[in-house]
């Protein structure tokens, strides 16, 4: 091996080959995805998030929520975060993708309909021991206002459990990142059925008697699996 | 079985036409400025990244420990000490010591000593641009490319004549023979502006669609160590373990496996068991992972070869011993990093501590030790002074006591973490709490790698000192 030109072209071949595998075929593959149709009713998926979730999406990547918490359910994953596993379609209007590879807090994929009270979100993100005792998370009370009440308490003050708001005649306001934020949050809801990632009971129905074949999945109306 | 310490270079070279070999002084006056400029960064910003490493630490057990403000909350610190500990210090040191190892083994002065020190100062003004960038919210939110879209093409551009410089002096060698390390030297030097500039356009400047977005930020993660970190690093350890023992390498041969299968199957790993991708991608991963083991295996054997017998030549010899151990780290992570990919293992350990245990082991235990191994040869060399004895022992032994602890607290943490998440009933929290003495003990751990790492700024001071002490007394002398 006393040929440089040898090496440099064995390395550039070799590596044209990760390339090639790992970035162009994936590009064919899932870059080429578009909406689907839902299997219960024909509606197109993922469906746009509002201009304020979007925006909440940046507030959870320059916060850098991603170290923490994944937005992945794996199969295994189904019976403790998800309706169902997540797919790549589920994906598809995510700017950025968020996936995470850690589990410090937990995973984010389905937390829009696990949790959907927004005054949960505010009050966990303001101080999460508030709601969960013994959490880790950082306070994010830079992304509230502390002020004086003055005359009729705000309508979007927290709503805290005895025990945990402001000193009387003070209340807590969610400052826009905030708001954002938990608008985002509540988006993350991956629990529409796919021709590729069915919800669990719909592959065993509870109703179906053993001895009848049971009703097949629609098919040919989503691209072909990419689980 | 050639080495660059007894292959000589034949007169025969001189009737080919070929200029006769550089002197030891000439390479060190040629390259003196590039090499110990980014090495001297280099340590710096290892000393910043691990102060922000091990704030983060204990901010997973302590939630309020400086947490009032967004810059410094666990999210963006933790991405900022990563980014620093790649692109401040592992890569930047990497380069720079590629440049001295090219120079010594093609027996060469450097080709564009002028341009590398260009590309270094404005490398290093990237570094602090997206380490800024990052605090301040603008990272990408992918592990391995936290660089802000504004950081990364710095970066990229500051390589170029760093990289350019690297391929002059490696095509200018006036040694013809090429030596394993520069087989490894040469395909870093061309597959780090590949991932670089692939990452850039798909994660930063031109994002892909949807989950193809991740796609490239797992390839670009496992390639940067894999096939950018790993092989520079290797470098260091195949030019310094035969030179540092005095035995040429046990089998070229061998060597010669251990790099195809490298560049064959490394660029393959990298996509997690449970990565939410067509079934076919963490599929050819996890055999790609399995199969690493084998160039490591390779690589292993023949420098256990090649020193076998010299148990007291290792350890006598600081930058000797330090490579010894990067060689085990890299046995050891090569063999976590299989039974990772492993379903068996991986379907528990995937979004635990464990998994950066194991990343920790590779960056920590193999690249830095490799690294450190390089800064003490080549720093010695280019200033011909001599470091400080004790200061080096403190940082050796705090640094792998530190490692060590750092990562089996990660890894032993991490798989009881992952078993507390496969059961549902209990609540996600009681996962969490199991894990806080062994964070607890990675930040102890952590500490005391800073700790180590300010005895090598300070070592690197007294180098300086004890050079500029020397050139003195020489001036002195000669008056």
């Amino acid at each position: 091996m006393n040929f440089g030109p040898i090496i440099f072209l064995g390395v550039l071949l070799t590596f044209a080959c990760s390339w090639g595998g790992f970035i162009l075929a994936p590009q064919l593959q899932l870059g080429r995805q578009g909406l689907v149709k839902t299997v219960a009713d024909d509606t197109l998926y993922p469906a746009p998030r509002s201009g304020l979730a979007q925006q909440g999406a940046a507030v959870y990547r320059s916060l850098g929520c991603a170290s923490c918490h994944s937005q992945q359910v794996r199969d295994q994953d189904v019976p403790r975060w998800g309706a169902r596993y997540t797919v790549a379609q589920d994906y598809l209007r995510d700017q950025p993708v968020q996936w995470g590879s850690q589990r410090v807090g937990p995973d984010l994929a389905n937390v829009g309909a696990r949790l959907p009270d927004a005054n949960w979100h505010l009050i966990h993100l303001y101080n999460p021991r508030t709601t969960v005792k013994g959490s880790p998370m950082p306070r994010y009370g830079f992304l509230f206002e502390k002020r004086p009440v003055r005359g009729a308490k705000s309508p979007e003050a927290l709503q805290f459990p005895e025990g945990f708001g402001p000193e009387p005649g003070h209340e807590i306001v969610p400052a826009e990142e905030a708001r954002a934020l938990v608008a985002y949050l509540l988006s993350l809801k991956y629990d529409t059925a796919l021709f590729e990632a069915p919800m669990p009971q719909q592959e065993k129905p509870a109703e179906a008697d053993p001895g009848e074949p049971q009703e097949k999945a629609p098919a040919a109306e989503t691209q072909p699996s990419v689980k | 079985m050639t080495h660059p310490s007894t292959a000589s270079v034949s007169s025969q070279q001189a009737a080919c036409g070929h200029p006769e070999p550089a002197t030891v002084e000439e390479i060190n006056a040629s390259c003196r400025g590039p090499v110990l400029l980014p090495v001297t960064l280099s340590v710096l910003w290892l000393v910043a990244g691990s102060v922000l490493w091990v704030i983060a630490s204990i901010k997973l057990h302590g939630p309020g420990f400086l947490s009032d403000f967004t810059w410094r909350t666990y999210g963006p610190v933790k991405p900022a000490a990563f980014t620093l500990f790649l692109y401040g210090f592992a890569s930047q040191a990497l380069l720079g010591l590629a440049l001295w190892m090219l120079c010594r083994l093609g027996k060469t002065t450097l080709v564009g000593g002028f341009l590398a020190l260009v590309g270094i100062v404005f490398w290093n003004m990237g570094v602090a641009l997206a380490t800024l960038g990052i605090l301040g919210g603008a990272a990408t939110g992918f592990e391995w490319f936290e660089l802000p879209t504004y950081a990364a093409p710095v970066l990229f551009v500051s390589y170029l004549p760093i990289g350019l410089c690297a391929l002059l002096t490696f095509a200018a060698r006036r040694d013809r023979e090429l030596y394993v390390s520069q087989w490894y030297l040469l395909a870093a030097l061309v597959i780090f502006p590949w991932i670089f500039a692939t990452a850039n356009t798909l994660i930063a400047q031109m994002p892909a669609r949807g989950a193809m977005q991740a796609v490239v930020g797992y390839w670009y993660g496992n390639n940067f160590l894999t096939l950018w970190l790993t092989p520079a690093a290797l470098a260091v350890v195949f030019y310094l373990i035969p030179k540092l023992a005095g035995q040429p390498l046990h089998s070229r041969y061998l060597a010669a496996f251990g790099f195809w299968m490298l560049m064959i199957v490394g660029g393959w790993a990298g996509i997690p068991l449970g990565a939410r991708l067509p079934a076919w991608m963490p599929a050819m991963s996890t055999v790609a992972s399995v199969l690493m083991i084998l160039p490591i295996i390779a690589v292993a054997l023949n420098l256990k070869k090649t020193i076998s017998g010299q148990c007291s030549v290792v350890k006598s010899t600081l930058a000797l011993k330090l490579s010894v151990y990067s060689v085990l780290a890299y046995l050891v992570y090569g063999v976590l990093a299989a039974l990772n990919a492993h379903p068996a293992v991986g379907t528990i350990t995937e979004f635990t501590h464990a998994t950066s245990g194991v990343t920790q082991l590779a960056l920590f235990g193999f690249v830095a030790l490799a690294i450190f191994a390089g800064i003490y040869h080549a720093g010695a060399s280019l200033l011909s002074a001599e470091w400080c004895g004790k200061l080096a022992k403190t940082h050796w032994l705090l640094s792998a006591l530190g490692l060590i602890l750092s990562v089996a607290a990660l890894v032993i943490g991490g798989v009881l973490q992952g078993r507390a998440f496969d059961n549902p009933d209990a609540a996600f929290i009681q996962s969490v709490k199991k894990t806080i003495p062994f964070v607890g003990l990675s930040t102890l751990g952590m500490t005391l790698w800073l700790l180590g790492s300010l005895a090598l700024l300070g070592n690197v001071a007294y180098l300086f000192k004890q050079a500029c002490a020397n050139c003195c007394k020489s001036k002195e002398v000669r008056s």
